[in-house]
């Protein structure tokens, strides 16, 4: 059971949400999962690769982007890669992989990201997101 | 029971117990024939090793897991059935191998195939009692390469 009685305050403003996944089944699972906890979204787009995915993070103001590791075209890496470290601009960014090495992980963090292993509760979900909401900016 | 199996059955049951609200009971000493199982996908990986995780289940853990990772019932999970069984597939088989190779090593997961190769002797495998049915998982790793 999620509980909603500590809702977001960082993010009460609709989220505008990227999910890069080339699983639709976890797409679809995130999606349903954010919404459970009260996470409040705006559009929800889906990517199945990372190419996909940095098209529309060029083209709509996303504002949180969670994203797969292991991905056809461009993984999530070399997709974090290209977009660079998180800026006040820009969106934050949560890894969410079944990769469950340290070294991957680490690898993540030092990119300036949130990384969320998989299989993951509702509750460890939204936590991974109100921490990245609430991550200071690197460009300030 | 080796350690690729103990890796196997903890990586498995997180897996079915978080992903797909499966409770997992105890592993099953004789194994199921394939019959019993019908439902197979594989996972190939690469990197330090290469290999292959498949994972078969019965026909009512393939029902539920869909069921129940995406909260439908019925016919509504009907057209995401294999995708489920894959994304568990997929999450066993990455939480499994640092167990196995080490949690620093890098591997590379190819998107799951339905369907399943043929076993090799040698292959570590475990089957565990899920709910009412069972699920049989078996990794095949290849020798580690040459860095």
């Amino acid at each position: 059971m999620i509980d909603r009685s500590d809702a977001p305050a960082a993010a009460q403003a609709p989220l505008t949400v990227l999910v890069a996944d080339d699983s639709r089944v976890m797409r679809a699972m995130i999606i349903r999962t954010l919404r459970l906890a009260g996470i409040p979204l705006g559009a929800v787009h889906e990517a199945a690769d990372g190419e996909a995915g940095l098209g529309i993070l060029a083209s709509e103001p996303v504002t949180l982007a969670l994203v797969d590791i292991n991905m056809p075209r461009l993984s999530g890496l070399d997709m974090l890669a290209r977009l660079g470290r998180p800026t006040a601009r820009g969106p934050r960014v949560i890894v969410v992989s079944s990769d469950g090495s340290d070294a991957r992980a680490a690898q993540v963090m030092e990119m300036g990201h949130g990384f969320l292993h998989k299989p993951f509760a509702p509750e460890d979900l939204r936590d991974a997101v109100l921490r990245a909401l609430d991550a200071p900016d690197h460009d300030r | 029971m080796t350690d690729n199996s103990i890796a196997l059955r903890v990586a498995a049951t997180l897996a079915f117990e978080e992903l797909g609200l499966l409770s997992v009971g105890s592993a099953v000493e004789t194994p199921s024939g394939v019959d019993a199982l019908p439902a197979a996908v594989s996972v190939a990986f690469d990197g330090a090793h290469a290999g292959c995780l498949t994972l078969r289940v019965s026909d009512d853990v393939f029902r539920a897991i869909a069921e129940n990772m995406l909260g439908l019932d019925g016919e509504e999970a009907e057209p995401w059935r294999w995708d489920a069984l894959g994304e568990m597939a997929n999450v066993i088989c990455g939480n499994a191998l640092p167990y196995i190779l080490g949690p620093s090593a890098c591997l590379t997961l190819a998107p799951p195939a339905r369907g399943a190769p043929p076993e090799t002797r040698g292959a570590s495998h475990i089957e565990l009692e899920v709910v009412t049915g069972r699920a049989r998982i078996l990794l095949d790793l290849a020798e580690r390469r040459r860095q």
